[in-house]
């Protein structure tokens, strides 16, 4: 939390609600002392003094003695919700149209909201994007420097709605979230500059094919929904090639793919934490696969160098994962032609390929690059 | 005759436009939310004509100071009133659903606003007791856990 800058006088007395003109941008506070005054200001967002635009006295509130709070529609009209009464039960709520030109009040014709049973209310609110439709869209915003994942609207289904239209490979999973979030945190991968790739783009291709699934730790019941939800969803995102170059044309073969795995935390049903992320490569010299967090340094022991044949040569990499400083992406580095998956490119070009030479992974230099994702919903051999 | 025909046209032809200006009520989605602590209830408001209807019915024991209206996503964001303390909640509009976000650890927030345009949830209220307390306080809250960004302490300033 951001440590105080000492106090700063004003004459707003309470915040008793606070309102958004998304016209101008303004953020509107109410401050109602009943039977006494309404008064209205604009605060300063950073440091939260206020400027006073309206002070209704006594005399100019119709009989009414308070306002619970405002809200602004969608074109920047206002609304108000009055009282009637100083302590609870209030007598009486009406909402009024307020013209802020002048600040007069317009009463809507619903005397105490058209309603006769016991009333006891907050602060309004409208609707001043897009809408509330019946169909809105899922928005995802990544925090926490790519550490978080938040959606606006529920990840898991409801139990009734597992498997039908919206949950496709009947995981639990809303459909239209995971092939959203499946983009959204899908990792760059940094290529060396001299990638054979780079100049055989025409014939040679890249693609994800990306698993989304819901998990529990040693637990074996495995049906999820919005009020069962699991510890974790692993992304696991492969990574193919269609040709593997070799280092130097040697072990050169048709078709591979390496594997980022992620493990993100399922906090509620609006909000992931990354917990834990897995890398590997998939065949010698350089096979080795690495557990990494987000948050601190993790060594790995690996076996990489296997050649020659028989010659086992272990190494310690110590990393931190790295998260693009723009968008909060996850970023890991492809080894020059084998495509071999490295945290960054310090770890990759300490790793030695043939034990007895100097010949080791050569990475990054070549730009960043996003590969289309397909996702393949839940496999049953996977 | 033709010039009656003339003036009959222009006289169908006003009534025509005055009629579409009139009658015709403009299409909105909008509309106005207030949360009922007495009953559990969330009510919709028509903008238009003040009425409430009963929008869900939730029946549980929660109580709201203030609601906001949480970015595109057919849901709300509300702050817990007083007791025991500022929780904040989202309310899913379309499922009819009350989810906890996380605890603010404060106790006398009043006032909350999410801006969709930035993605900042403010928050403010006088500290407790007010008899004793003549400071508002201006917050800023992540809108993903509860937890209180950055705070800003204004003193009332007595004439």
């Amino acid at each position: 939390m951001e440590a105080l800058s000492g106090s700063k006088k004003t004459n707003i007395g309470d915040i008793d609600s606070l309102a958004y003109n998304p016209v101008n941008g303004k953020l509107w506070v109410v401050d109602s002392q009943p039977s006494r005054y309404i008064r209205l200001w604009t605060i300063d967002l950073e440091t939260g003094p206020g400027i006073l635009r309206k002070n209704y006295p006594r005399k100019e509130l119709m009989g009414y003695s308070g306002l619970i709070g405002i809200s602004f529609g969608p074109d920047g009209q206002v609304f108000g919700l009055l009282h009637t009464g100083i302590k609870t039960p209030v007598k009486e709520y009406r909402l009024a149209k307020i013209d802020m030109n002048d600040f007069s009040f317009e009463l809507l014709p619903a005397e105490n909201l058209g309603r006769t049973d016991a009333l006891l209310l907050s602060n309004i609110s409208g609707d001043y994007g897009k809408g509330i439709t019946e169909n809105p869209k899922i928005e995802l915003t990544v925090t926490n420097a790519g550490r978080r994942l938040i959606s606006n609207l529920p990840i898991f289904v409801n139990q009734k709605e597992v498997g039908g239209e919206i949950d496709l490979d009947g995981d639990g999973i809303n459909q239209q979230w995971e092939d959203k979030a499946m983009e959204r945190i899908n990792p760059y991968i940094e290529l060396d500059e001299e990638e054979p790739w780079l100049d055989n783009k025409e014939n040679d291709f890249i693609a994800n094919f990306v698993r989304i699934s819901p998990f529990t730790p040693i637990y074996n019941y495995q049906s999820y929904y919005a009020d069962q939800l699991p510890k974790y969803i692993i992304f696991r995102y492969i990574v193919n090639w269609s040709e593997d170059y070799g280092r130097f044309g040697f072990t050169e073969h048709k078709g591979e793919h390496e594997r980022i795995y992620m493990a993100w935390r399922v906090s509620d049903n609006y909000r992931l934490d990354l917990d834990w992320v897995f890398n590997s490569a998939h065949r010698d010299p350089d096979m080795h696969h690495g557990v990494w967090n987000p948050y601190y340094q993790i060594c790995n022991k690996v076996d990489v160098a296997k050649i020659p044949e028989g010659y086992d040569y272990s190494m310690l990499m110590c990393e931190k994962l790295m998260f693009d400083g723009q968008d909060g992406r996850l970023t890991f580095c492809a080894a020059e032609g084998k495509h071999a998956l490295y945290p960054n490119c310090t770890i990759c070009e300490d790793v030695l390929l043939v034990s007895t030479t100097a010949t080791g992974e050569d990475c990054c230099g070549g730009g960043w690059y996003l590969f289309d994702c397909y996702n393949v919903g839940e496999p049953d051999e996977w | 005759m033709k010039k009656m025909k003339i003036f009959l046209f222009f006289i169908l032809l006003l009534l025509l436009i005055y009629s579409v200006n009139v009658f015709v009520p403009g299409e909105t989605n909008f509309n106005l939310y207030t949360y009922n602590s007495a009953a559990g209830q969330l009510l919709r408001i028509d903008p238009h004509t003040g009425q409430a209807v009963v929008f869900h019915q939730f029946g549980q024991d929660t109580s709201f100071a203030d609601l906001s209206c949480f970015s595109n996503s057919g849901s709300l964001i509300a702050i817990g009133h007083f007791a025991p303390e500022n929780q904040l909640y989202r309310i899913n509009l379309l499922r009819g659903e009350i989810n906890l976000i996380g605890d603010t650890g404060l106790n006398f927030i009043e006032g909350v606003e999410y801006i969709p345009s930035t993605g900042q949830l403010f928050a403010g209220g006088r500290e407790l007791p007010h008899h004793t307390n003549d400071s508002y306080l201006f917050i800023e809250i992540d809108p993903s856990d509860g937890s209180i960004i950055r705070q800003q302490k204004n003193q009332h300033w007595r004439h």
